[in-house]
């Protein structure tokens, strides 16, 4: 069984693979792409300088200027635990740092062309881009900056789209040092930032997801949303089953009488209803200071529920509702937008799945042994029937991401599937990815968690 | 005369009561086309220690009649539309207080209790205790999610006022009885790893881990190898000897019944044609539907013999031919009206060999009058 | 004893084709009958919403004379659809010409009519909706027929403000719009791209699917395990988020929506006719095929085919529900269409405009859209029910 569930986790990377390549390259071939490389050139001009000087950066940071199958590649190495590092992860020891400043103060032209803090970073850089000790950096930085020429053809390798104007300002000057200076700050620019991945340098890392253009690290903040999704569903997924089995267990029992009939169609109609109709009659009416106020219209916690005792109390001010209530009382309206539409399916499964067995032969059997109706219900037709119901536990988990997308957009819920849609909307590629990730690796572990439980219900199925 | 009391093949010491007497059981189902009966008008009886064989086509209502003995036929869509079943234990085993008072106050368990009247909850006293019964298909027929020891357990549990122990105990013995080696290893094994005949050997065991006075063996060995169904029922045979129970043997294979039945009934449209010793029967047939089957069936080393089919199919149940259900696919058929008209009844035409047949011999005083079947049955009761 | 009613015979049903049998057996459950019907009348408006709801009168006399402003500003797509359900309403009638011939017609006239349409219809870019009004006003129009719903869904009545955010009338049966639309007439016409991205996005997702399965199922082997993958792969990716990724990185457009929507749901079929296909490719009837030495393409679509197609129906019943709920979830999130109607964008715009919330633009809209994926589903449990005792009945044979 432990090999089993190793070698599915491991099918899963492939798969994962696929699933990020898809929407990468989605993203990738999008008119436009990610940054916009293509806008750069165009809109330039109608954009401040810092802007451009930002886009920029984080543009040759992810090598967005880059051809799509480099930058997937790139995405895929910064995410794997096990890759090559990043020019951008090398550290250095006080020692070179100290080696690297002394020799830039020595040196002849250096000094003229910048404070000692801005060179710093420039030969650092250089040192970090082409993998060298930071004093090996230090003469290569001044042996680009003696020649303009030199400096400027590998301005032009290091970013292919630079704009003519920044090249202009530089050769147009007469005076040899400004010019340099330019040289320099265009250098520094231009190295900024810049990665390269390190082939001779295999490591295992934490997997990097990357930052998102909002400036927040994705990790971070799938951290903070990931939680809050799994926890919508964890107290779905139990009400959807306890209600579903129930009705499908009485329905089967009183076949074709008036409960069957009923709820087969109620279910229907609830699996047919809308959420975002659900969720905004419910919002406006029960959470609207127009009609009925009696729940929160957003998020997860009232403001000042960090300041509650985690349980209900009456203190002097009356009666407190505490950390636990208060978050039950935000959770009533999403979860039950949540679970009403999974009954249907699981119930009409759950249904039928009895009538099966109570008309099978084992069941015959046990008839016959002198076993009361009761036990053949609950200890034999029961354990039988539940079996179909872990099977499609695995399509039922997708069903209610979407579903989450919705609700918690609704509810304006800080989860991962408002997450998900305001990256989209934001063209976020870092976030995105970081979100299509971790959405297919919850898919992923629910299937597989499913066929070990699967194993474990049926003595059947077995993974040797 | 529906009634078949006497044999002469009996055995001498059972000659007091049947264990088991079907009176005139009629069971119709609700279908589609309406509701169907599937029997109509059984008569059967079983003696202590004695094997019934019951013979007859797919559909002819003989699984249907030893499920009505269990109330296992499933109500609705299944429907009792008359007759009674008779139970006589005529020992203390059987229904430890419950029935005996409730049906029939006064006595102490000798007397016969109508099984059709029990409830369900006294009828789940007599289930797998008194009366077991063993299925067709043992490859479903186990609950495939609990060990074969659990599944034996729980018969054990449930009718033997034993702790755990002493059950684990009996179903080990209960397995080696039916000649399964490594009983106590067997009993942690899931249905899925046995093959076909070791699973109707489970069967068995959880049948007879009781002590039940009659099996009924719906079909045992159809689904199983012919090497495996000379194995399971020389271990029927075997079992029968050791403890005296009886057995009702469903089959539609005359082999077995030649083999293993005392007393033989034929089955035809959910009605019995033809009943009688095994001898009787076997030696002279008399109902033309059981001479087809006899000519239908190859013999051993005889090349030159041909095969004589029955002409036609079985009856669908739900459109049975007027008079004799039989006339249409009847060679002694002469487009006499009796036959086309009135359904004959069962008759005793020598003792203890009876048959339903206009044409058979012995029947000319019947003809005159269709006898009422109510009446005649009280009569005999 | 009781006596006994057994009917004297059995009636003898003329032998039918499987499908055939399954969906008359269908036809026969209420739920499928109820939810036909709405998608009929669904289906009703989608083709003639132009002429049930619109601002140019129907037939209207001005100075120039008579005319008709409303068949004037039918747009080409408008004409294709009523022409082709006109097509094939009257080759419904031809029962004397062969089925597959009358299909190959109706393809036939359904190109050249979109060719022509397409070259030769241009309505007036412009629309200046409130000239109606003013003229009838002003009687430089002696008089005007107006269709039922007299407003198109884009009128917004720059000329009243105060038709804005009205609650039903007699007038705006079902209230306006923020921007003073009629919701009605918008409700109308929406009908075309609810059932539009519901047929649409399944056929393309039924089509990839059984093609996808069905080799899979008769190839196994490495062609299996490669399309196990690739099924895998778009099983487990979040399909809202690509659909959102989509749409927000290839802008809005309604038949690149439809596209998606086939393009990600194509799985489930392919599941189900790779499972289907399996099966039918170890039974008799297709080996003696391939052993009689047919050609594949005859062994595949001529035998596997049609025997292997039934459950894929009743995941398209049910796919169809999923694509409508899908598009108006989209539309809902803000990702829809800008300028056509839809009822998840109406359903969107109910709340908003400071927290206001008005009843009429959650209430219409999203009943549609209940019915709508009601009747389908509805449709889809009658189908399953239909096949399940047909499937045994088969099985019995």
């Amino acid at each position: 069984m432990l090999t089993y569930i190793i070698r599915r986790l491991l099918l899963m990377i492939p798969t994962l693979i696929g699933v990020t390549a898809v929407v990468f390259f989605v993203m990738a071939f999008a008119p436009g792409g990610f940054g916009g490389t293509v806008l750069n050139e165009q809109g330039a001009q109608t954009e401040g300088d810092e802007a451009r000087r930002i886009r920029e950066y984080f543009e040759r940071r992810y090598g967005l200027d880059q051809n799509a199958v480099v930058q997937y590649g790139r995405w895929i190495n910064q995410v794997s635990p096990l890759g090559f590092l990043n020019t951008s992860q090398l550290t250095y020891t006080d020692v070179q740092l100290v080696e690297m400043s002394n020799a830039i103060a020595a040196d002849d032209l250096l000094p003229t062309l910048g404070t000692p803090r801005v060179l710093d970073d420039l030969v650092l850089n250089m040192a970090k881009y082409q993998d060298i000790e930071p004093v090996a950096a230090v003469s290569v930085v001044r042996e680009l900056l003696a020649d303009v020429d030199t400096g400027l053809a590998w301005i032009k390798e290091l970013s292919p789209n630079i704009l003519n104007r920044d090249i202009e300002r530089v050769t147009r000057d007469e005076v040899v040092l400004t010019q340099q200076r330019e040289l320099r700050s265009l250098l520094q620019s231009q190295l900024a930032g810049r990665q390269r991945i390190i082939f001779s340098r295999p490591a295992i890392k934490w997997p990097d997801l990357g930052q998102s253009l909002r400036g927040r690290k994705v990790t971070q903040m799938l951290a903070q949303a990931v939680p809050i999704t799994v926890l919508l569903n964890v107290i779905t997924i139990p009400i959807i089953y306890f209600v579903a089995i129930i009705t499908g267990i009485y329905a089967a029992r009183h076949r074709g009488k008036f409960f069957d009939i009923v709820s087969g169609f109620t279910m229907i109609a609830l699996w047919s209803f809308p959420v975002i109709l659900a969720g905004v009659l419910l919002i406006s009416y029960l959470a609207n200071k127009q009609f009925l106020w009696w729940f929160p219209t957003a998020g997860l916690h009232s403001l000042e529920a960090d300041s509650m005792r985690f349980l209900p109390a009456i203190t002097d001010a009356g009666f407190e509702r505490g950390y636990l209530l208060d978050a039950v009382w935000h959770l009533v309206l999403p979860v039950f937008c949540l679970t009403y539409g999974g009954f249907a399916v699981l119930s009409k499964l759950t249904r039928g799945s009895v009538l099966d067995n109570i008309r099978s032969d084992y069941v015959r059997t046990v008839r016959a042994k002198g076993v009361s109706e009761h036990d053949v219900l609950f200890r034999h037709v029961m354990r039988n029937s539940l079996l179909p119901l872990i099977t499609v536990a695995a399509s039922i988990i997708p069903a209610l991401f979407v579903g989450s997308v919705i609700v918690e957009n609704i509810f304006s819920i800080p989860g991962m599937g408002k997450l998900g849609v305001e990256a989209a909307f934001m063209k976020d590629r870092e976030l995105l990815m970081g979100t299509t990730l971790i959405g297919g690796m919850i898919g992923l572990a629910s299937e597989i968690m499913r066929d070990v439980l699967y194993a474990m219900a049926d003595p059947r199925v077995s993974y040797e | 005369m529906t009634q078949p009391p006497e044999f002469n093949s009996q055995p001498p010491e059972a000659k007091t009561q049947p264990l088991l007497r079907v009176e005139n059981l009629a069971v119709s189902f609700d279908g589609p086309a309406g509701r169907v009966r599937a029997v109509n008008g059984v008569n059967l009886s079983i003696y202590p220690g004695q094997t019934l064989g019951v013979v007859g086509e797919s559909g002819c209502g003989k699984s249907v009649s030893a499920l009505s003995t269990l109330q296992l036929v499933p109500t609705p869509p299944g429907h009792f539309d008359s007759g009674s079943i008779w139970w006589n234990p005529g020992s203390e085993k059987t229904v430890s207080g419950t029935v005996s008072t409730g049906e029939t106050p006064g006595e102490t368990g000798s007397d016969p209790i109508d099984l059709l009247t029990l409830t369900e909850k006294q009828m789940q006293n007599i289930r797998g205790n008194d009366i077991a019964m063993i299925f067709q298909e043992p490859m479903t027929s186990l609950n495939p999610v609990y060990t074969v020891g659990e599944q034996i357990l729980e018969a054990i549990l449930l009718h033997q006022n034993v702790s755990r122990k002493q059950a684990v105990d009996i179903a080990i013995q209960a397995l080696m009885d039916v000649g399964i080696a490594d009983a106590a290893s067997r009993l942690k094994v899931y249905p899925h790893q046995m093959s076909g005949g070791m699973r109707q050997r489970i069967m068995i065991a959880m049948a007879l881990a009781c002590q039940p006075k009659l099996l009924l063996a719906d079909e045992p060995t159809t689904a199983l190898d012919v090497t495996i169904q000379a194995q399971i029922l020389e271990l029927l045979r075997k079992l029968q000897a050791q403890r005296g129970m009886s057995i009702m043997l469903i089959t539609h294979d005359l082999g077995v019944v030649a083999e293993n039945a005392d007393v033989v009934a034929v089955m035809y449209a959910g009605r019995v044609v033809e009943y009688g010793s095994v001898h009787d029967v076997f030696d002279n047939p008399l109902h033309p539907y059981t001479r087809g089957l006899f000519d239908s069936m190859p013999i051993l080393g005889s090349s030159k013999h041909r095969l004589r089919t029955i002409e036609g199919n079985v009856p669908n149940p739900a459109d049975l031919p007027t008079g004799c259900p039989f006339h249409p696919r009847c060679r002694s058929f002469e487009g006499d009206t009796h036959c086309t008209t009135n359904d004959p009844p069962l008759h005793e035409i020598a003792p203890g060999h009876w048959a339903s047949c206009w044409h058979v011999d012995g029947h000319e005083q019947a003809k005159a009058t269709r006898p009422d079947v109510t009446t005649v049955t009280q009569m005999h009761a | 004893m009781t006596t006994l009613n057994t009917p004297q015979s059995i009636i003898n049903k003329q032998p039918r084709s499987f499908l055939a049998g399954v969906l008359l057996d269908m036809c026969g459950r209420w739920g499928a009958r109820v939810g036909l019907a709405w998608i009929g009348l669904v289906a009703f408006f989608a083709v003639f919403g132009p002429l049930v709801a619109s601002s140019h009168p129907i037939l209207w006399k001005t100075e120039d004379g008579l005319s008709s402003p409303m068949l004037e500003h039918l747009m080409p797509a408008d004409v294709i659809l009523l022409a082709m359900t006109f097509v094939a309403a009257v080759l419904l009638v031809c029962k004397w010409i062969h089925f597959g011939k009358r299909v190959l017609w109706f393809f036939a006239i359904g190109i050249v009519v979109s060719i022509l349409s397409l070259v030769f219809i241009k309505p007036p870019q412009a629309i200046v909706y409130s000239q109606y009004r003013e003229a009838l006003t002003t009687e430089k129009a002696d008089w005007a027929v107006m269709t039922i719903v007299p407003y198109s869904p884009t009128d917004r009545f720059r000329e009243m403000e105060e038709t804005r955010f009205l609650s039903p009338t007699s007038k705006h049966w079902m209230g306006t719009t923020g921007d003073g639309e009629d919701l009605c007439s918008r409700m109308i016409h929406a009908c075309r791209i609810a059932l539009a991205v519901g047929f649409l996005s399944t056929g393309i997702a039924i089509f990839i699917g059984v093609f996808i399965g069905g080799l899979m199922g008769y190839f196994s082997g490495w062609v299996d395990l490669l399309g196990m993958r690739l099924v895998e792969v778009f099983s487990s990716i979040p399909t809202i988020f690509l659909l959102i990724t989509f749409v927000a990185f290839y802008g809005r457009n309604l038949y690149l929506m439809m596209i998606i929507l086939g393009l990600t749901g194509w799985v489930g079929y392919a599941v189900f006719t790779r499972a289907e296909f399996l099966k039918l490719r170890e039974q008799d009837f297709v080996q003696a095929a391939i052993a009689c030495g047919l050609p594949l393409r005859s062994v595949l679509f001529k035998h596997m085919l049609p025997n292997g197609v039934t459950p894929v129906l009743v995941s398209a019943s049910f796919g169809v529900a999923g694509a409508i709920l899908t598009e108006s979830t989209l539309s809902f999130l803000g990702l829809g269409l800008v300028d056509e109607p839809s009822w998840g964008q109406m359903l969107n715009q109910a709340r908003g405009q400071g927290g206001v919330f008005t009843w009429w633009m959650a209430i219409y809209p999203g009943m549609a859209i209940f019915l709508t994926v009601f009747a389908y589903n509805l449709v889809g449990e009658a189908l399953r029910d239909a096949i399940d005792p047909q499937l045994k009945k088969a099985a019995q044979l």
